[in-house]
């Protein structure tokens, strides 16, 4: 009986984990930052296991439906959930000196991110706006910038 | 350690039955003292036992609502997001403001932020059960100690330090983000919903 509820622990855990983020077909944008030991799942639904210090950024964005060929597309004129123009700015310092994580991000999704990719100044804009705050340039070396452009249709 | 020695002295001298109410009482005490618990409701988030807490209400149209809560030593989660950590907690979301048809796309601006940190962010003492309405949108979670957690904003076991952040738009939109750690309640997270796009003009400067 024992033996069997230890099994069932074990069995478990990954399980739990594997249902929690499994299947979720929404945008989401994660940040991490650790340091110690770390058995996470991570929003991009792999198991990661880390030890020391690690950090990451993920942006999960859903794929258009498909038919069994591969082809077809659920996105209409009138309703896009997966276009995503995005620029997004992070920044990790010490955070018990008062230079904790900085976030900065610019996004469009769905009909939204078609009406800013019509714009000629959206476009020249979101390709090097990431981080941009006036007065705030000597930051720049320390940021990570990722561009994600996903066009439907 | 000597009022422990003395606390076991004298609960040895009781019966069975009254030994293992005493040390019930006494673990319950403990934990009221030292256990601050959060609730995460459908809509709402319920505070209790010892915690910190700034709130910002939806009701305010300048700024974006947030709540923040810091739980030290011992803190549990329950409903949409469970969790236990032993050691330091904090937990601050914040709700997208929706900007009005017409108002210029921008980015933030130093003046801007220069504004939120002045305003008075104090932080409240929360013992007695407390709701606030949850600001879904953005979420970030901090700890130091060890740490359980199973739901959409972690899903893990740590020990040490660590900080993650979630991000999950409400609709479609143009969304602005800008998140400091150090000083959460100057975040800034505007929305300007699809519907109303065609209105806004663009300012990039």
């Amino acid at each position: 009986m024992k033996r069997n509820m230890q099994l069932m622990l074990l069995c478990a855990l990954p399980l739990a984990a594997l249902s929690a983020g499994c299947c979720s077909k929404y945008l989401a944008f994660g940040t991490a930052t650790k340091f110690g030991l770390d058995i996470t799942q991570k929003p991009d639904e792999t198991i990661d296991v880390t030890m020391g210090y690690d950090r990451y950024e993920v942006a999960s964005i859903p794929v258009p439906e498909q038919n069994k060929k591969g082809e077809g597309n659920s996105a209409t004129d009138a309703d896009d959930s997966y276009s995503v123009l995005a620029t997004f700015y992070v920044k990790y310092g010490n955070p018990f000196t008062g230079n904790g994580l900085r976030l900065n991000q610019f996004f469009a999704t769905g009909m939204a991110a078609r009406e800013l990719a019509e714009r000629g100044e959206m476009r020249e804009f979101l390709g090097d706006a990431a981080g941009r705050l006036q007065g705030a340039s000597e930051d720049a070396k320390a940021a990570g910038v990722a561009t994600k452009k996903k066009e439907t249709q | 350690m000597a009022p422990c020695l003395h606390f076991e002295s004298l609960v040895s001298r009781l019966s069975p039955c009254a030994r293992l109410v005493t040390r019930l009482a006494g673990a319950w005490l403990l934990l009221s003292l030292l256990a601050g618990c959060t609730w995460h409701g459908a809509q709402t988030d319920y505070v209790f036992g010892p915690a910190l807490v700034r709130y910002q209400p939806a009701s305010d149209t300048t700024r974006s609502a947030f709540l923040e809560t810091r739980q030290f030593p011992l803190a549990f989660e329950g409903g949409s997001q469970w969790g236990i950590t032993v050691g330091w907690f904090d937990r601050f979301t914040v709700a997208a403001r929706e900007q009005k048809p017409g108002t210029p796309l921008r980015l933030p601006t130093q003046s801007e932020h220069r504004a939120m940190e002045r305003m008075p962010w104090e932080w409240t003492f929360v013992y007695f059960p407390a709701r606030f309405e949850r600001p879904r949108e953005f979420s970030s979670r901090g700890r130091i100690g060890v740490t359980a957690g199973a739901g959409a904003e972690y899903f893990g076991l740590s020990a040490g330090y660590g900080r993650t952040t979630r991000l999950v738009p409400k609709g479609d939109g143009v969304y602005r983000l800008d998140f400091q750690e150090d000083n959460s309640p100057a975040t800034i997270f505007e929305v300007w919903p699809a519907a109303s796009l065609s209105q806004t003009n663009t300012n990039t400067n």
